[in-house]
């Protein structure tokens, strides 16, 4: 029997989203949020984990109330449990502090055998996290994981690491974190995500996580922006007009002209 | 706050983890970053340090030396043939403690992503990955001695310009290609020998095999001098296909926005980006590329950029040398058809 502990965050479909090219933020209307790609990777390879060894799977995600659709996605995807990490103080953290919050509130729900992260998020593509947590819980990180399996009290594992085919054994507990090479994601059922969204999950605040709000949030991040600039660059920007056949041979005279092609 | 429980006097010294690469090269990478560390370091009136951890250290330090640095702490020995995460981060941490450097530099590499935000953590200090933009500043407000870190904003179009004020050192990740290497010679360098001392008894992860090489790119994007990229507008894999005739056509390389990899229309290795590689080619063609700014800052050091796209407002043009509005499956077909009679013999 194990006990999975997968992280999951709430992110902006960046994809998706359209940028206002003038102050270049994001158009937060057409930004659907969506669970974080590789974390779907993560849900995957926990719940296979628990097909294949029995045991339970805890979804855990820190963010705003609305985070909570995300859990119910997990639900509707097979998860047992679902935990909501959520306190006004955790707004603004860094990822150092992200790292610091979810090692604590996993460190409460008692023993396990395996966290899942996904590798990056793609709404700063830090892939800080799951590297942090793995340093605050002591355990060892294995990314690019091609290849899983667990027998008593470790985990045998294929990836692709670096320009290197490895194929290791890792002591349990141990941080996984999945990218889209991992797997294949499975498709939540319709019905299971109608009836996943009326789900319990916990709450844990800044109360059950411990702490004081002088750790967490901006207060606690060791980073600070200091300012956004529109990203200002813009060369000749010169028109190469005429019918398509048109511009291709313009364009040839062009690439000719600055010696790329000599003939 | 965390950071002021242990305040630890920096020096002004800018360290740099000076990669070995498939334990045979200096990493491109490290040599850029030591480039603009030399900079770093005379702006905060410190010394350059390059880290050069290798199964024979010794091998590298001509190559290390000609980039500038004043002192080389380099450790040797048969576990330093691979990047391992159960011994550099201890044997960096433990020197970190004994010198305090003001700022740290890393590559964006396996290596360099795994490193920096453990040391990171264990240090309870800041950590901007893939910056761009790397400078000095002292404020009154935040302090004196700051590294300035420009990196491309979470939200779009934008370059965010992080600090570190209090923590130390100051930490930044950067991709290859992202500055220029440049020798700096006439001065003398010290180096210091570390002293293998990792504890390895009782590893948690152990290797069943040895590991193999399992693929070596071939012409690295960040290194090709004709790079055709292909968007979204190319709206199916067919189309993106025939990019790799026209990069044969053009003697090139195939790159290609987020778009076609979240597609699998081609593999990662091709993405250019905030999440890929940086590029600088003689020529970039962008097809049915829009221009976002996770894109376009990794390929505005190119020499010529052209778009084809079908809107004329796309913001790639504004960045664009020179601007096709066309469809771009049809003006590539187009273009590769005018570029193949060009080059058969008269
Ligand atoms: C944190 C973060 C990191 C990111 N990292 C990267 C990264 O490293 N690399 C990267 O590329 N992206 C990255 N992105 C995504 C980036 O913001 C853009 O979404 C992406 O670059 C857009 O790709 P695109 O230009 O192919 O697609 P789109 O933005 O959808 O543009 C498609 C373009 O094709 C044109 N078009 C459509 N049909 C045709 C046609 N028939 N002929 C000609 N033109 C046509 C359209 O006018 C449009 O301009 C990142 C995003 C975030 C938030
Ligand atoms: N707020 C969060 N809640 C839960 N998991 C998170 C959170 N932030 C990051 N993670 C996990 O850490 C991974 C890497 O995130 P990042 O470092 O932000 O790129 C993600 O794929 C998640 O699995």
């Amino acid at each position: 029997m194990l006990s999975i502990i997968v992280c999951i965050k709430q992110v902006p479909d960046t994809n998706r989203a359209s940028f206002d090219p003038r102050t270049g933020a994001i158009n937060r209307a057409s930004a659907e949020n969506i669970a974080n790609p590789d974390d779907l990777h993560a849900v995957e390879l926990a719940l296979k984990l628990r097909d294949a060894c029995g045991g339970r799977v805890t979804a855990i995600s820190m963010g705003p109330p609305r985070a909570a659709d995300t859990l119910a996605e997990a639900y509707a995807l097979g998860v047992d449990d679902c935990v909501l990490v959520s306190d006004p103080a955790f707004a603004g953290s860094d990822s150092l502090v992200t790292g610091k919050i979810l090692a604590r509130a996993i460190g409460k729900l008692g023993r396990f055998d395996v966290v899942v992260t996904g590798f990056e998020a793609i709404d700063g593509n830090t892939a800080h996290v799951s590297y942090q947590l793995s340093e605050f819980l002591g355990l060892p990180h294995i990314t690019q994981i091609h290849d899983l399996m667990i027998e008593d009290g470790h985990a045998v594992i294929e990836r692709l690491y670096g320009h290197e085919y490895q194929k290791i054994r890792v002591e349990l507990p141990v941080l996984l974190a999945a990218t889209r090479n991992t797997n294949r994601v499975r498709a939540p059922r319709l019905a299971d995500l109608k009836s996943c969204t009326g789900k319990d999950f916990t709450v844990m605040t800044m109360a059950d996580v411990g702490g004081s709000a002088d750790e967490y949030g901006t207060a606690g991040s060791p980073t600070v922006v200091i300012g956004t600039e529109v990203f200002a660059h813009s060369r000749g920007r010169e028109e190469i007009r005429g019918t398509t056949d048109e511009k291709v041979e313009g364009l040839m005279q062009r690439l000719k002209k600055h010696n790329i092609l000599r003939y | 706050m965390a950071h002021n429980a242990k305040e630890r006097t920096a020096s002004s010294d800018v360290w740099v983890f000076t990669e070995i690469q498939d334990h045979e090269r200096v990493l491109e990478g490290a040599l850029e970053l030591l480039t603009i560390g030399r900079e770093l370091a005379d702006s905060l009136g410190g010394r350059l340090c390059a880290l050069v951890f290798a199964l024979d250290a010794g091998q590298y330090l001509p190559v290390v030396k000609k980039y500038g640095p004043d002192v080389i702490f380099c450790a040797s020995d048969r576990a330093l043939k691979h990047y391992d995460s159960a011994i550099f981060p201890d044997m960096i941490e433990k020197l970190i403690r004994a010198h305090n450097p003001s700022v740290m530099l890393f590559p964006s590499t396996e290596a360099g992503t795994d490193l920096a935000p453990r040391l990171a953590q264990r240090f309870a200090t800041g950590l901007t990955s893939h910056c761009t933009g790397l400078s000095v500043m002292d404020s009154d407000e935040h302090g004196k001695g700051l590294l300035v870190m420009k990196r491309p904003a979470y939200s779009g179009n934008a370059i965010a310009t992080v600090i570190c004020p209090h923590a130390r050192p100051q930490m930044a990740t950067v991709q290859q290609g992202v500055f220029d290497k440049k020798e700096s010679a006439g001065r003398t360098v010290t180096v210091e020998t570390v002293p293998f001392d990792c504890n390895l008894s009782e590893p948690r992860i152990t290797h069943l095999e040895n590991p193999t090489r399992w693929d070596k790119p071939r012409v690295p994007l960040e290194q090709a001098g004709v790079v055709v990229a292909g968007g979204r507008g190319l709206g199916a894999r067919k189309h993106f296909d025939a990019l790799f005739d026209l990069a044969e056509a053009l003697g090139g390389e195939v790159g290609a926005t987020r778009v076609p990899v979240f597609n699998k229309w081609c593999g990662e290795e091709r993405m250019i980006g905030q999440t890929g590689k940086t590029i600088r080619p003689r020529l970039y063609l962008g097809f049915g590329v829009s221009g976002q700014i996770q894109h376009t800052a990794s390929i505005v050091d190119s020499g010529i950029i052209v778009s084809i796209n079908n809107d004329r407002s796309a913001p790639i043009n504004d960045i664009s040398d020179y601007v096709v509005t066309d469809d771009a499956r049809d003006f590539l077909a187009r273009l590769i058809e005018r570029l193949r009679k060009e080059t058969r013999p008269v």
